[in-house]
């Protein structure tokens, strides 16, 4: 039980530390390429040209993975627990874990669906 | 202009990360306002924003919490369940309804945040030290106890997610009120500690420090399942959201740091003042 507490606590402590520094990246490069933060509208997320935009230095592009890890963190989470937990020999709390991502999921297709 | 744009949304996500962390609040209920209000965002859109800060500070929060052994993992992953599919079922929602409607809960949703700490505030005043039952096993005695209301499939549920000196109560009540939460959680761009600390603490027994630990835990998987359908519809802003997050976080750890040197009755004070006002603003907005 302890080392899995363990290891969740640094998980949630790596991924709130990388997506509040992407975060502040992004914020920062703002600054610099001129653009207001209260400005009308904003690029819509494309996954498949955030690489590229990375290495541009486009700030929309650091502020959106930012976003992702932050959201994706707790989901992480769920996942470690899930994992733990079935090879701990827990298999209800591993079914538990396991219904909280269908529900993510779920999520996902319900919000792309709806989009 | 850029600059102080920037700083500005910063040093107010600051703001509201040092007061909900001194407060107990995650944060959210803070963060709509000041963007609605402070920065003129659509409702929608605050809402979005709140829920990133919202799970940048129950992380950064639930890490802690699990390495002190306060935050109990089963209880949460069990009521995440139910959270989680509230949040959906509330981020689905909430782009369906008014945001007239939604600011009317808002104002609803402050004014009984600022009714809950006034009313705190006069029993902490009242309680005297040594009588105080701030004691976790204290409240775990009360919930062992009752178990009278336990059935066979659910006893062995309760004693699987139990913690030292405890067993939670009621699971069913904590199950619909626990998805009750997600969906306020979605709509509103709160964590929803507000419903979730009272369910677990009067309603199924757990201590008040475990309550509160796990809730925050909770908070985290609560709001990114409605974060993630705020975002695959377009419902986040980036721009907004990156110093904004940032602000929180910093003022969460400050906040934190902060919170054994402030007498937190006379901010409670001031902070319901300040709720009230803003309550009041809501409510002239969902009116028109």
């Amino acid at each position: 039980m302890n080392s899995i507490d363990a290891r969740i606590a640094r998980i949630l402590a790596v991924g709130t530390r990388t997506a509040v520094a992407l975060l502040a990246i992004g914020s920062v490069l703002l600054v610099v390429g001129g653009t207001s933060p209260l400005a009308d509208g904003w690029p819509p997320l494309d996954v498949a040209s955030l690489p590229a935009g990375l290495v541009a230095l486009e700030p929309a592009a650091f502020l959106w993975l930012g976003l992702i890890v932050t959201i994706a963190t707790p989901l992480v989470r769920v996942a470690a627990s899930t994992w733990s937990f079935g090879r701990a020999g827990e298999p209800r709390m591993a079914a538990l874990g396991a219904a909280v991502l269908v529900v993510i999921a779920v999520a996902i297709v319900a919000g792309l669906a709806a989009g | 202009m850029i600059v102080g744009q920037l700083l500005l949304l910063a040093a107010g996500g600051f703001g509201a990360g040092v007061f909900g962390s001194l407060l107990g609040l995650g944060g959210g209920i803070l963060i709509v306002p000041l963007l609605t209000v402070g920065f003129g965002v659509p409702f929608r859109e605050a809402v979005g924003i709140s829920l990133v800060c919202v799970i940048v500070t129950s992380s950064a929060a639930a890490g802690v919490y699990l390495q002190r052994h306060t935050a109990n993992l089963r209880l949460g992953m069990l009521l995440e369940v139910f959270t989680a599919t509230g949040a959906l079922l509330g981020g689905l929602v909430a782009f369906a309804l008014p945001e007239r409607v939604l600011a009317g809960l808002f104002a609803a949703l402050l004014a009984w945040t600022a009714f809950s700490m006034l009313r705190r505030g006069r029993a902490e005043a009242a309680a005297t030290a040594p009588s105080t039952p701030t004691d976790p096993v204290e409240g775990a005695g009360a919930a062992a106890a009752d178990q009278g209301d336990r059935g066979a499939a659910s006893a062995s549920l309760a004693d699987e997610v139990a913690g030292p000196g405890y067993r939670p109560r009621r699971l069913g009540a904590g199950a619909g009120g626990s998805l009750g939460a997600g969906m306020l959680s979605a709509l509103l761009g709160v964590g929803g500690g507000i419903v979730k600390v009272p369910l677990m603490h009067l309603v199924m027994g757990v201590p008040l420090k475990v309550a509160t630990a796990t809730s925050n835990l909770m908070i985290g998987v609560t709001a990114a399942a409605s974060a993630v359908v705020y975002l695959v519809r377009g419902g986040i802003d980036p721009y907004i959201a990156g110093p904004t997050a940032v602000g929180v976080f910093a003022g969460a750890m400050v906040g934190s740091r902060l919170a054994a040197r402030i007498d937190v009755r006379i901010l409670r004070i001031l902070f319901v003042g300040v709720l009230a006002l803003t309550a009041a603003q809501m409510a002239m907005r969902a009116l028109g």
